[in-house]
């Protein structure tokens, strides 16, 4: 008798499946608190493809239009790139934000609070932004991102506490990530548009409140509740919320002569130069300072007093433009359409506004 | 056991009291078994994956009728040489020791690299050019220490026009030279002449032969064999030399018609609770030889 394979049993198993893909041939290794745009962009990187055909040539992604998908994916789609990958799922799903709340108005957006989210309606397509720890990178064999840094509103380093890197020092160019569909190499640390290094200005230490408005909105994206001082427990949707009225309202409702009235406020109360106005309308740090401002010694300190101020002037208007910055050109800029408050959030922000009388629904 | 199953392998003896559906997924299910020339094949092949580099990598060419059983041979070899995974390697590159592909049924350039990348596992562009794939592939090969390269169905070539065959033959040329690995092409009779069309891949490929089967002791171990792995409860010899002949006559000498004649007489002697293959039972397959597939009026 000839020497044949059934001898053995696994030769009687039927062929393996041939539509299951061979793992990827090469290897890249999640670093520590990596985000999986990251890796997946370092990944593409190391393959020489674009993050698009990554996706779908590997994973199966065929609805590629969510430029978002790597924020929560699915389990089978975490199964997939495990398989892949042979990075475990667990593994996986820690570098997503499965662990924190769900986005609520467009929470995680870049710079979330500058003044410039407020005064322009939502494009359609953007450009990934995103802010660096200059000295977290400096430190890096190979540089990635940390997930915290891709929440839209973080603007200090939790290690370091030093200011997120938002913008290239050399040519003022917003850090982003290449656009997904093009096969370019990943460098963090490289601005996109003059390929100088961004890591200038690593060491700038951030402002102790900002600091202190960071931690508790971080503890409130991740347990789903915060405490401030004056405004006691709120949910994450109230606190988005209240930050949407109360920044949206300076920049959308008020006229150029009431909005100086107040940055003349901040800047004296703050003992802030006026040049900080500025930061306030497009950096992360400076806006998130403003909302400090705005939310601290909630309701009787001076900031505490614009902020609500604001609250009772979006209380008592009938119309308004607070929601221009979640929808579309084409829509009617005065109308909240189905990005309105939620009955009970406005129920919460008008207790918070101290106000007793019953308003009408904007 | 109520049987002992004397005339089945030990591995199988213990399916033979399995269910007639198991048996039936059992019995054509694919199996390997060696014999002489597939050993012979696979010694070479073996001998080409330990040859040091150099200028001139000598290659092989696995050319004989269809369904011959080139497929399984290489199959076999490429499951024998598993590829080391990238997560497992100090480089966090895959060891791919030996990468089997097939010649695309539409045969270019860009199909062809294509092919490797899939079979590589790494992605690539459906829209980029030829010389970016191109060089997408030749990459992944060095990064993946490819040791030796199969192409089988090489006589796809033949399907483009004479400049596409032209070039897909100096491609195999230019493939070994660059990557400095050996090749081992697998086709019909086609694929030889189309070899043999270029003198200086003529050179480089040596051809191994499996030409049909004929009556003989190598074929009735075959038999044998196969009967061995198939559970039937009862024996059928189907050593036996008119019995043999039968099947080898049915079959036109080619192994897969062998195998696909005895598999199916086997589900037929399950179905019908026979227990054991007997011409009778051959014929009432209704098998069609080869020869008679190609004549068959509609």
């Amino acid at each position: 008798m000839l020497r044949s394979e059934p001898t053995d049993a696994t030769a009687l198993r039927p062929a393996s499946s041939p539509t299951r893909s061979p793992p990827l041939p090469l290897y890249v290794a999640p670093a520590t608190e990596e985000a999986l745009l990251s890796w997946l962009l370092r990944l593409a990187t190391r393959l020489r493809v674009s993050l698009h055909t990554l996706a779908s040539r590997s994973f199966g992604i065929e609805d590629l239009s969510d430029t978002q998908w790597w924020c929560r994916p699915h389990r089978w789609l975490l199964a997939r790139i495990s398989e892949r990958t042979d990075v475990s799922v667990g593994r996986l799903r820690g570098m997503t934000f499965e662990g924190f709340e769900p986005v609520y108005r467009d929470d995680e957006a870049s710079a979330r609070f500058a003044g410039r989210r407020y005064d322009r309606t939502a494009p359609d397509r953007r450009a990934y932004r995103f802010a660096v720890c200059g000295q977290c990178l400096q430190g890096d064999a190979s540089p990635y991102l940390r997930s915290a840094w891709l929440i839209g509103w973080m603007a200090v380093c939790p290690v370091h506490g030093t200011l997120l890197i938002e913008r290239c020092t050399a040519c003022g160019a917003g850090l982003r990530a290449a656009p997904f569909a093009t096969a370019s190499s990943f460098s963090p640390a490289t601005c996109t548009r003059c390929a100088k290094s961004v890591l200038g200005n690593s060491d700038v230490v951030a402002h102790p409140a900002v600091v202190h408005l960071q931690a508790a909105l971080l503890r409130g994206k991740h347990d789903g509740v915060l405490e401030l001082e004056g405004l006691d427990r709120l949910t994450w949707r109230e606190m988005i919320a209240l930050a949407d009225v109360l920044i949206g309202m300076v920049w959308t409702d008020l006229t150029l002569a009431e909005q100086d009235e107040i940055f003349r406020s901040y800047t004296s109360d703050t003992r802030n130069q006026r040049r900080e106005v500025d930061r306030i309308y497009d950096c992360r740090h400076g806006s998130l300072h403003f909302l400090s401002w705005l939310t601290t010694g909630w309701p009787d300190s001076p900031g505490a007093t614009v902020g609500r101020r604001m609250l009772i002037r979006w209380l008592i208007a009938d119309r308004n433009r607070l929601c221009r910055h979640l929808r579309s050109a084409r829509e009617d800029p005065w109308s909240a359409g189905p990005n309105n408050f939620e009955s009970p959030i406005r129920e919460r922000l008008r207790a918070l506004a101290g106000c007793r009388l019953r308003l009408g629904c904007r | 056991m109520s049987q002992d199953y004397a005339h089945l392998q030990p591995s199988v003896r213990a399916l033979a009291e399995e269910s007639a559906e198991v048996r039936v997924r059992r019995i054509r299910a694919d199996r390997w078994i060696t014999y002489e020339r597939a050993d012979a094949a696979l010694a070479a092949m073996e001998d080409l994956l330990t040859f040091p580099k150099r200028t001139r990598m000598p290659n092989l060419l696995v050319c004989g009728p269809t369904n011959n059983g080139k497929t399984m041979i290489v199959e076999r070899f490429r499951r024998c040489h598993t590829p080391i995974a990238a997560s497992i390697t100090e480089e966090g590159a895959a060891n791919v020791s030996v990468l089997k592909v097939q010649m695309p049924a539409a045969p270019d350039e860009s199909r062809f690299f294509g092919a490797i990348l899939d079979q590589l596992g790494s992605p690539y562009a459906l829209s980029e050019r030829v010389c970016r794939r191109q060089d997408a592939a030749i990459q992944m090969m060095r990064q993946t220490n490819l040791g030796l390269l199969i192409i089988d169905d090489v006589q796809n070539v033949l399907a483009g026009t004479r400049l596409q065959q032209r070039r897909l033959l100096n491609l195999l040329r230019w493939l070994g030279n660059e990557l400095q690995i050996p090749l081992v092409a697998v086709g019909t009779a086609e694929a030889l002449h189309a070899v043999q069309s270029d003198d200086q891949l003529a050179n480089r490929f040596e051809p191994i032969g499996l030409p049909p089967w004929r009556n003989g002791k190598e074929y009735q171990q075959l038999l044998s064999t196969l009967e061995a792995v198939l559970p039937l409860r009862r024996p059928s010899q189907l050593a036996r030399p008119a019995l043999a002949q039968k099947i080898l006559s049915a079959a036109e000498g080619i192994l897969g018609e062998v195998v696909a004649i005895v598999t199916r007489a086997a589900v037929r002697a399950v179905t019908t609770e026979t227990e054991y293959i007997t011409a009778k039972l051959i014929d009432e397959t209704g098998f069609i030889s080869p020869s008679k597939r190609r004549r068959v009026a509609v």
